[in-house]
């Protein structure tokens, strides 16, 4: 397992244990200088907010996936509305 | 998490850019208007989108390894594809006589180290503390935390 992974898993680990949402961004450079930004913890669409001068002063974002955190926590406001 | 974002750099920060070369062992000179490389243009590889093989040998800026005088240098350009920022332009004959073993086959790890500088900057200006690891397979992981 590399670096990255064991960083990502331990910020789950942390984040299970102490149920706190610690608010990191992690940015993963490769020899290639090919760039992976994933922030963790951020409720919502905030973590594109927080993201956002960080990939303007790096370049161009070539691809942006969102994850399932963010989808449930829209369903989540949706159901609440009803 | 909720979104990941995949990136390619642009140089648009040169002191960053000096910072990264610096870390590679590698100064940049400011207003060095040539960089050192084979001397003229044999056509077995096409020059970069808007420039002519006229073009070769100039620039603005430039990055030496100090004290060498055989390998080849980098020189920093104006981009001419409509994007903002700038452009490296290297000779890769003979591995630039040294220059390619200090930033990789295609200058991946003067970007790399370029993207870290930038990175740091970026997110200790908007209130970030940072750790910075590498891995074996030579990947730097930037973890910032608020």
């Amino acid at each position: 397992m590399d670096v990255y992974a064991k960083t990502v898993l331990g910020d789950i680990q942390t984040l299970k244990a102490t149920g706190n949402k610690m608010k990191q961004i992690n940015v993963l450079i490769t020899p290639e200088g090919e760039i992976t930004i994933t922030p963790t913890g951020f409720k919502g669409t905030t973590c594109n907010e927080a993201t956002r001068n960080l990939e303007r002063a790096l370049g161009t974002v070539t691809e942006d996936k969102e994850t399932s955190e963010l989808y449930e926590r829209q369903e989540q406001r949706q159901d609440a509305k009803y | 998490m909720s979104h990941v974002a995949q990136m390619e750099i642009d140089i648009l920060d040169l002191d960053a850019l000096a910072t990264a070369a610096k870390r590679l062992g590698m100064e940049l000179v400011k207003n060095q208007v040539k960089y050192k490389w084979y001397g003229h243009h044999v056509g077995d590889y096409p020059v970069p989108e808007g420039f002519t093989p006229q073009d070769l040998g100039m620039c603005l800026h430039a990055i030496r390894i100090p004290g060498d005088d055989k390998a080849y240098e980098i020189g920093v350009v104006k981009r001419r594809d409509g994007k903002p920022g700038y452009q490296l332009m290297w000779d890769f004959w003979k591995g630039g006589f040294g220059l390619m073993d200090k930033i990789g086959e295609t200058g991946g790890l003067l970007k790399q180290a370029y993207g870290v500088q930038v990175a740091k900057k970026q997110m200790l200006r908007d209130g970030y503390r940072v750790t910075e690891t590498k891995d074996k397979q030579g990947n730097i992981l930037l973890n910032f935390q608020e």
